[in-house]
Order: C-alpha cells, then sequence, then structure tokens
C-alpha cells in the first residue's frame, strides 16, 4: 500500500516543531537563568562604594554623640541610582538625617551627602555606620555598606573627655625634674605619658607625632586593651625640625588608632583614625628644650 | 529566487534551491534567539535583581603639611606677575610646600588587590602618577602615606584635587581603575592650596629668614639682613622706624632700624606677649610684618625659630 504524502510531511512538520520547541524552550531557560549574568532585560549591573571622607564637629558634653560625617558615593555601574537614609541603627551609631536628603549619582560620578550621625561614643564597641539604601532604577532597594567607619572615633575624641576613646596625662616627675619630663637612664629626656581608654574601647597605637614628625615610642607599639592605662616615654627628634618652621612648636600630640591586631581584618573597624591628645603647654617645653634648645 | 523560513508548506527539496541558503536553520536561529529575548525579559520581571558589586574604594586626606625650606632656592625667573626673588627669602615661589596624603582603600571582595599608582591632578600644574606596590587583603583595607609637592604659586588658578587609583589583581591582570573620594577641602574650588592658605600664616609661600634674634632684657631684637624690593610700612622717626609686627593675631608695639642696604633690625619690646599653648594650636616661632613692596602693602612672614618661642610667655594669666 502507498503511504499518504499527507502523513510523511506531518511527520517532517512534526519534527521540525518539536525541534524548534526544544531549541525554543532551550533558549528561554538560557534567557532567564542567564539575563543577569549579561544584564540583557535588566536594570541592575550597579557597582557602587560609600566611604566616609570627613567627619566634622561633636564638640560637647552631651550623649549620644552628635557628628557630621561626609560620605562620598561612587557609581560605577551604568545606571542613575539613588541614595536614601538608612532605616535601621548601625553599631552604636544612628543616622537621624542626610542632606541633601536624596542623593541621586550619575554613572561614573562621585555624589557626596553629608549625615547628620549619632553616636554611642560611651560604649567600648567599634562604631559601625549602618547600610545607606540604594535604590536602582527600577525601583529595587539595596543596602550600600560604607566603609571608614572607624574615622567617626574622631568625633568621639572632641566630645567630653568621659567618651574619649584616649586620654592622655603626663606621668609624675621624679623628683629633680621639669614637670613636663622624666629622666631616662641613658641620661636622655623623655616625655612620659600615661594612656588610657575612659570608655573601654579597645585599640593598638602605632604612631605617636608631633608637628607631623613621628616621635619614637616606648613601647614601639602600644595596645590598649580597656581602661587599664599604659605608660609610654616618648623621645623628641634630635634637632629642631623643618616641619614646625612655619607653623610653629606644636603644643599637642596626634595618635594614630588602629583596630586591635586581634581583630584584623574586621569589617566593623574599618579603617585607622587619627586624634588629638593635648597635654597643656609642657609638650611645646618639653620640644623646645629637646629638640630646638637655646645654643650654648 | 529566495524562499521564506518561515514557508512550511514549501515542497521537499526546496530549500535547496540556492547552495548554501538553509532556511531551516535560520529558523532555528531565530527561534532561538527570540528564547533568549523572552527568558531574559522574563527573568528581569521574575527574578529578584542581582546584588550590586561592592567596588574596592578609597579617600584622600591630608595628613600633614609643612613648607620645606631646603628644597631649591627662588626661581631664576619668576612667573608673570610674582614679586621679583630677594636676598633671603626662604624657596621659591611655589611655596615650597610638602603634604602628606593618607591614601585608606577598602577592599570588599574575597581577593586581596595590589595598589600600583596614584594619579593626581590638581596638585601641581600638570598631573601627576606616583608609583605605588602595595597590597589590600580582601575583606580587609589597608593605609599608605604618599608625600606631595603641590604648586601654589601665587598666579596659580586653583583646581580641586582628583585623584584615581590603579591596582592589579591576585595574578597580575590589571583592574578597572578607581576613582579616589578626596576629603571635602580638596574637592571643593581652590583645592589643596586653598587649605594650606588657611592653614598657615599669609606670605607662607614667600617667607623671609631671620638671620639672627636675641633677646634683650626683655625685648627680642630680630636681625634680617635685607629686605630688597621691600620697606617696612610705619612711621619714620629720624633712621627709626615703628612698622606694624603680628605674632599671631597679636600686634606687637616693636621699633625697626634700617641701614640702606644692609640689614634691618627689629627690636619688638618686652614684656613678651602670652600665648595659649593648651588648645592645641602650636607656638608661634614666626612674625609677620607689612612691608611696602612693588604690589603696595602685603604681609611679609618672618621665619624666627624657636628664639622667638622661647621669648613667649606660655599660658600666662
Amino acid at each position: 500500500m502507498q503511504r499518504p504524502v499527507i502523513t510523511d510531511l506531518a511527520r517532517g512538520v512534526d519534527r521540525r516543531l518539536i525541534g524548534l520547541s526544544l531549541v525554543g524552550l532551550l533558549a528561554l531557560a538560557i534567557g532567564y537563568l542567564g539575563q543577569n549574568s549579561w544584564g540583557v532585560g535588566s536594570a541592575a549591573s550597579a557597582a557602587t562604594g560609600a566611604i566616609v571622607t570627613d567627619v566634622i564637629g561633636s564638640a560637647g558634653s552631651r550623649n549620644p554623640v552628635r557628628a557630621k560625617v561626609s560620605v562620598a558615593v561612587t557609581n560605577r555601574g551604568s545606571q542613575q541610582i539613588r541614595v536614601l537614609k538608612p532605616d535601621l541603627p548601625g553599631d552604636g551609631t544612628a543616622v537621624l538625617s542626610l542632606s541633601p536628603s536624596e542623593l541621586r549619582v550619575d554613572p561614573g560620578a562621585i555624589g557626596r551627602v553629608d549625615a547628620d550621625v549619632s553616636l554611642r561614643c560611651d560604649l567600648p564597641e567599634p562604631l559601625r555606620l549602618p547600610d545607606l539604601r540604594m535604590e536602582l532604577r527600577n525601583g529595587t532597594l539595596w543596602g550600600l555598606p560604607v566603609s571608614g567607619s572607624g574615622m567617626m572615633v574622631e568625633a568621639c575624641s572632641r566630645a567630653a573627655s568621659a567618651f574619649r576613646p584616649l586620654v592622655g596625662a603626663l606621668a609624675r616627675r621624679p623628683a629633680g625634674t621639669s614637670p613636663a619630663t622624666g629622666t631616662s637612664p641613658t641620661g636622655g629626656e623623655r616625655l612620659t605619658v600615661r594612656l588610657h581608654s575612659p570608655t573601654g574601647r579597645r585599640f593598638d597605637v602605632p604612631q605617636i607625632r608631633a608637628g607631623g614628625v613621628v616621635l619614637t615610642m616606648s613601647p614601639a607599639t602600644v595596645a590598649l586593651t580597656g581602661k587599664t592605662p599604659v605608660v609610654v616615654h616618648l623621645t623628641a627628634p634630635k634637632s629642631c625640625p623643618v616641619q614646625w618652621q612655619i607653623p610653629g612648636i606644636p603644643s599637642a600630640l596626634s595618635v594614630d588608632l588602629r583596630p586591635p591586631a586581634s581583630s584584623r581584618p574586621s569589617r566593623a573597624a574599618e579603617f585607622g583614625a587619627t586624634v588629638w591628645l593635648q597635654l597643656g603647654p609642657a609638650v611645646a617645653s618639653w620640644l623646645l628644650a629637646t629638640s630646638c634648645p637655646a645654643p650654648q | 529566487m529566495t524562499v521564506p523560513a518561515w514557508d512550511l508548506d514549501a515542497p521537499a527539496g526546496q530549500d535547496r534551491l540556492v547552495t548554501g541558503f538553509r532556511p531551516g536553520l535560520i529558523l532555528l536561529l531565530a527561534v532561538g534567539l527570540a528564547g533568549l529575548g523572552l527568558g531574559s525579559l522574563a527573568g528581569s520581571v521574575l527574578a529578584p535583581s542581582a546584588a550590586p558589586r561592592l567596588p574596592v574604594t578609597a579617600t584622600l586626606n591630608i595628613r600633614d603639611m609643612y613648607v620645606d625650606a631646603s628644597l631649591p632656592g627662588p626661581s631664576p625667573t619668576p612667573s608673570e606677575g610674582a614679586s621679583p626673588s630677594v636676598g633671603n627669602q626662604v624657596g621659591n615661589e611655589d611655596g615650597n610646600a610638602v603634604v602628606v596624603f593618607r591614601l585608606q582603600v577598602d577592599n570588599p571582595a574575597d581577593q586581596p588587590v595590589k595598589m600600583t599608582a596614584l594619579l593626581l591632578d590638581g596638585v601641581t600644574r600638570a598631573s601627576q602618577r606616583l608609583s605605588l606596590d602595595v597590597q589590600v587583603p580582601g575583606q580587609g583595607w589597608t593605609a599608605v602615606d604618599v608625600s606631595v609637592y603641590p604648586d601654589c604659586a601665587l598666579g596659580r588658578k586653583p583646581a580641586e584635587v582628583r585623584a584615581e587609583l590603579r591596582m592589579t589583581g591576585p595574578d597580575g591582570s590589571d583592574l578597572d581603575s578607581v576613582r579616589v573620594a578626596p576629603m571635602r577641602s580638596l574637592s571643593r574650588f581652590g583645592g589643596l592650596c586653598s587649605q594650606l592658605n588657611l592653614e598657615w600664616p599669609n606670605g607662607w609661600q614667600t617667607p623671609l629668614r631671620a638671620s639672627a634674634a636675641r633677646p634683650l632684657g626683655p625685648d627680642l631684637e630680630v636681625t634680617i639682613d635685607d629686605l630688597p624690593g621691600s620697606r617696612l610700612a610705619g612711621a619714620l622717626v629720624g633712621d627709626r622706624l615703628l612698622p606694624t609686627v603680628f605674632l599671631g593675631d597679636q600686634l606687637l608695639s616693636s621699633s625697626a632700624q634700617l641701614q640702606p642696604g644692609g640689614e634691618t633690625r627689629l627690636r619688638l619690646a618686652g614684656p613678651a606677649p602670652c600665648v595659649r599653648a593648651s588648645d592645641g594650636t602650636p607656638v608661634p616661632s614666626n612674625l609677620r610684618v607689612l612691608a611696602q613692596g612693588d604690589r603696595g602693602i602685603q604681609q611679609r612672614l618672618v621665619i624666627v625659630g624657636p628664639v622667638l618661642t622661647r621669648w613667649l610667655r606660655l599660658n600666662c594669666r
């Protein structure tokens, strides 16, 4: 019996249809799963970072301490983003308001926003800003982590002494020495300072400087582990440094703080901070006597 | 003759009328592309957007700044509009400022990156490239200090500081460069030089250096070898001048003795003024005098040194 022509044709069409359907389904699946990778039909592909650039203000005795924190938002993605105030508090911090309240950052641009922040400087835990809220073009909201929260300790250092991360005092002078200095066994004059953290904050002190000049420390690195005072001996430069020519003789010390070695790497205490230690006229007198003495 | 790809009723063998032409293949491709497009569309609508990537971020702050008098002396050809060089002027018209920037970099990725260069605009007239060789650990941060010599010549147009970081990945491949976010004062109009002007006394770009200073009883005598191109502004009584001398914001009682073509002696009358050293402000080691120059009366900074600091009274009542 001769097969009807129409049956062959139908079979051929069936095979083609099934094949095409399979290809279509496969492509559909690939498109669905892969759309985020190549961005076809996607509103995402955002790459955005935020970082603290300045910490301003905070003088006063109120608790929590208030400060203004400048945050730079870098948009390396392909779409404009909107940055909004966080909903939740951070670790020992809360963003009270943003200025501007809504920041729009174009692709490839850096936007800046000032955050009015309250800080629990009295707590020993590291301070960390909450994630800002970032809205994509399609309305999706994402958290935007802010780097450099550790710099907010600088605001605490300008608050009342009970909230400061670091307080220093001159050690009692040995008999027969000037109020500012202690005489070392080697005969060289060193400034002896007692450091402690009134709030029990833990950090390392890798460097102490006067007017941009590094002072030799003994011990070389100080680890503050709570409220226990630590004594550090400072040696001034041997000659009057060029750094002091225009500004004058320093009367305060700048102290670098960084998260304790045991906690690194730590996302919660990113970046070190530099705080000022004011010990009165003794510092200027000591530097004058040791580094810039009167010619004999 | 061409046959439409969708013509499924075409007789068998019709699709090979033209050599190499395969309508079935085209149909396959069309269906595949349509599937991809529809799938992507469905994916973008139904599936949640991918989390934004968190790139490396960096900030640039001023750590220290000072004037280095040991840098090359006055420019042999002063820039247009600048005052002529003077005998014991320190440095050149650029100001000889040295600024130490602190670059802090945060790497939220799991893999470490290596900083290879920092590109700076707005510090000098030309762009600068500073080589770096610093590793930033994955999920970590790093701080590095770099020294720059800004051009703060009086005639220079103010410029904001822009910075960019070049990096390589763990395998040494180049990564996308990162725009650094400088502190606010560097980003605003005026940039770095405005910040130096704010921090330092007027006339820091072209200071004079006292050749000698000595206490005379309660007074302090400051000798400046010569003031070519400048004359102290004030009343001249015989050969004695009553110049205008500032120490910080205080106007000092003083007198001056001039020798034509020779040295100028300033006598600062005692008792020495009282300065506060408890608020962290440095104790001055220089003076400012008002001097008549080519461009009218202007402030000149005179570096005296620690002798002046010792003469001052600290935190007196």
